[in-house]
């Protein structure tokens, strides 16, 4: 039942509005329709009873002898008047009961109390005319027996209801379809933001949205709009910071490095440059994480497998233990550069902390995995979570000794989740640490 | 004192320029130093300069327009000292065909290396090997593009390639058509001076031959040369 209601804004609106206006709509429409009957009896029916009704009074004051002259005289322009001893409206008939009713108050306001009213509607003889219709009426006025009319009546029009009808149903359409345009009207500008807002990745120049709708909706458009303007802002100013800072440090570094050619110690040499190496690699780590959510580089088509594989390529050149497994080509719009770094960065770790990698690109459903495994120990349970976040570095047993930045595996989530997918790192069964670099697949 | 290889360095950064001009005279160079782009002109035009190091972020006139210039107006090499390695291999690859290029900060031992190695080429009057002369090449269904390193198929899907396979893979669509020995290739890929190269021909080239031929068995692009080497049959397009 709840999947059938609509969610949206424009839906529930139209139905809750569409469902009051019916309800409204009907009531309205059974009361006019009962008012307009009444009316319509009074007018047409009216005149006929209050004749009845004269006549029944006349003959019931009159001397007996007088009686039927005077119904004789009664019967002229469309009424005719007999007493009968009997009804001429049979008790079962189709019987008119508003109208015995008011033939009941008009003969009581006259002073007369019938004992029984029947009443019937009946077609003129010939059926010549259309507008009218003959009204039946029989009251037994006790001595003088019954006074059985028949007067001639306009004919109600017929399609009272049928026009009344159709006059609600288009009342009821104008409304609902002004109510659902009020709706469109504010459902379209609020998607509009919903996708902006969905869209932005503080990436790209600031996504404006068209300002439209009602007064308020717009002023919340532009409101957001001058938020993303100033989001944009402040993160190209970020980025600016971040690459004078890289840049300006960069130099003192280059600086010292070639001065630290100058010292004859060879041993103490080699520290400074490798520490100096040190700095420069954790400040492009810092750079690249600060910077990953928002790389210009564009998104390409690219086969993950031999990404994979052209790194593990990379880390065999440098005689490290690193092998690809056998895999088939698996194509994914990706930053090839930012995906490289992550694939780096994941057998880097591998080769560093478990001595070896092991490196395989599968499709699992919508996933497209990049798995690194390693012999090494892996790690104990609270740091699978922890390692991911910058500058974490393990227990003491792996930490500053193997060197490294802390930022790798950062980057590579970081990387991961610009691209929508995820850094998943588990314990082997028997050995070993598997972190894998999820990215979206596309659709088959 | 003639014979000592005569060498410009363009950088603004005095911290850098001074004690890299005093290391690089230390060990049998001679260099001229110039703060801008304006200064390293005038040099050029008043002494016979054998190699240019250029860094590229500068104020005024950037390293990249003067090299241009260099590479426009002279034969002289040029080697780039570089802030950020990523944009460097597009820079180096793409618009200049600069000699080489080190990245901030460097050992000054490597840049003495490469210097050495760029001047050796060039006084061989080899064509230098690190650098290709176009974007991208076109050959059979692909192209290698130079500037990111990799291989694009027709279907638009990009072929990373590993340092060794895109070197190999250069010097065959920079010879098409030409028996290249093992040594010739070992010569031809190792464009970079120290890069480590060390395993063999044979096995990049049947690396290559995975990522490129529909059937490696049966090699249609890369062909191999009974006794001779391998050849790489195909017109190559240069775009």
């Amino acid at each position: 039942m709840r999947r059938l209601l609509p969610r949206s804004l424009i839906g529930q609106m139209a139905l809750l509005i569409g469902i009051a206006l019916l309800v409204a709509q009907l009531a309205n429409f059974a009361l006019t329709l009962s008012d307009r009957q009444k009316l319509s009896l009074a007018r047409n029916e009216g005149p006929a009873i209050t004749r009845y009704a004269s006549v029944a009074a006349d003959v019931a004051g009159a001397q007996p002898d007088f009686r039927r002259p005077l119904v004789a005289d009664a019967s002229r322009r469309g009424a005719q008047f007999r007493l009968e001893p009997q009804s001429a409206v049979a008790a079962d008939a189709a019987r008119a009961p508003e109208v015995e009713g008011r033939v009941r108050d008009s003969l009581a306001s006259n002073g007369i109390a019938a004992s029984d009213v029947r009443a019937v509607y009946a077609e003129p003889r010939g059926g010549r005319a259309r507008d009218i219709r003959i009204l039946q009426i029989s009251a037994n006025l006790g001595g003088a027996g019954w006074l059985n009319a028949r007067l001639a009546t306009p004919r109600p029009d017929p399609w009272l209801a049928v026009r009344l009808g159709v006059a609600t149903l288009f009342l009821y359409l104008i409304v609902l379809g002004a109510t659902l345009l009020l709706a469109i009207r504010m459902a379209r500008p609020l998607r509009d933001l919903t996708e902006a807002a969905d869209r932005f990745g503080g990436r790209e120049a600031p996504l404006e949205v068209a300002p439209r709708g009602p007064g308020d909706l717009r002023r919340a458009i532009e409101a957001f709009n001058a938020m993303n303007r100033r989001l944009v802002s402040l993160l190209d100013e970020k980025d600016r910071m971040l690459g004078a800072i890289g840049h300006d440090l960069r130099t003192p570094l280059a600086s010292l490095r070639i001065r630290a050619e100058a010292v004859e110690d060879e041993e103490e040499r080699a520290r400074m440059a490798a520490t100096i190496d040190e700095m420069a690699a954790m400040l492009e780590d810092i750079l690249i994480l600060a910077r990953s959510g928002r790389s210009r580089e564009e998104r390409r088509p690219v086969d993950l497998a031999a990404l994979a594989d052209a790194m593990v390529e990379e880390f065999r050149d440098l005689g490290a233990d690193a092998e690809m497994a056998e895999s088939p080509r698996q194509v994914a719009e990706v930053q090839p550069n930012l995906v490289r770094r992550a694939v780096r960065n994941l057998i880097d770790n591998a080769i560093k902390y478990g001595g070896s990698a092991r490196v395989s690109v599968r499709r699992e459903g919508e996933e497209i995995i990049v798995e690194v495994r390693d012999h090494g120990p892996g790690l104990p349970q609270d740091e699978l979570v922890r390692a991911a976040e910058p500058f974490h570095r393990g227990e003491a047993s792996r930490s500053r000794e193997t060197g490294g930045t802390g930022l790798g595996l950062a980057i590579t989530r970081a990387v991961a989740e610009g691209h929508g997918g995820a850094l998943r790192l588990a314990n082997g069964e028997r050995e070993g640490l598997i972190a894998t670099l999820v990215l979206p697949a596309p659709p088959r | 004192m003639p014979g000592e290889p005569h060498i410009l360095l363009v950088d603004d950064a005095r911290d850098i320029r001074d004690p890299l001009a005093a290391y690089l005279g230390k060990n049998g160079l001679r260099v001229t130093r110039a703060a801008d782009a304006a200064e390293a002109r005038q040099v050029l035009a008043a002494h016979a300069i054998d190699l240019v190091l250029l860094d590229i972020m500068m104020p005024g006139e950037d390293g990249l327009s003067l090299a241009g210039f260099v590479r426009a107006t002279s034969g002289i090499p040029v080697i780039l000292l570089t802030a950020k390695a990523e944009e460097t291999d597009r820079i180096v690859g793409l618009e200049l065909g600069a000699d080489d290029y080190v990245t901030k900060p460097f050992s000054p031992r490597e840049l003495l290396a490469r210097i050495k190695a760029v001047l050796r080429r060039t006084g061989e009057g080899a064509r230098p090997v690190h650098a290709p002369d176009a974007e991208a090449y076109a050959f059979g269904p692909w192209v290698l593009r130079t500037g990111e390193r990799e291989l694009v198929g027709e279907d638009g899907v990009a072929v990373p390639l590993s340092t060794g396979e895109y070197n190999l893979l250069l010097a065959f669509v920079t010879h098409p058509r030409r028996v290249l020995t093992r040594d010739q290739l070992l010569d031809l890929s190792q464009g970079r001076a120290l890069a480590a190269f060390e395993r063999s021909i044979d096995n990049h080239v049947s690396r290559l031959r995975r990522k490129i031929e529909a059937d490696p068995a049966d090699p249609r692009w890369i062909k191999t040369v009974w006794g001779g080497g391998y050849t790489l049959a195909a017109e190559v397009k240069r775009l």
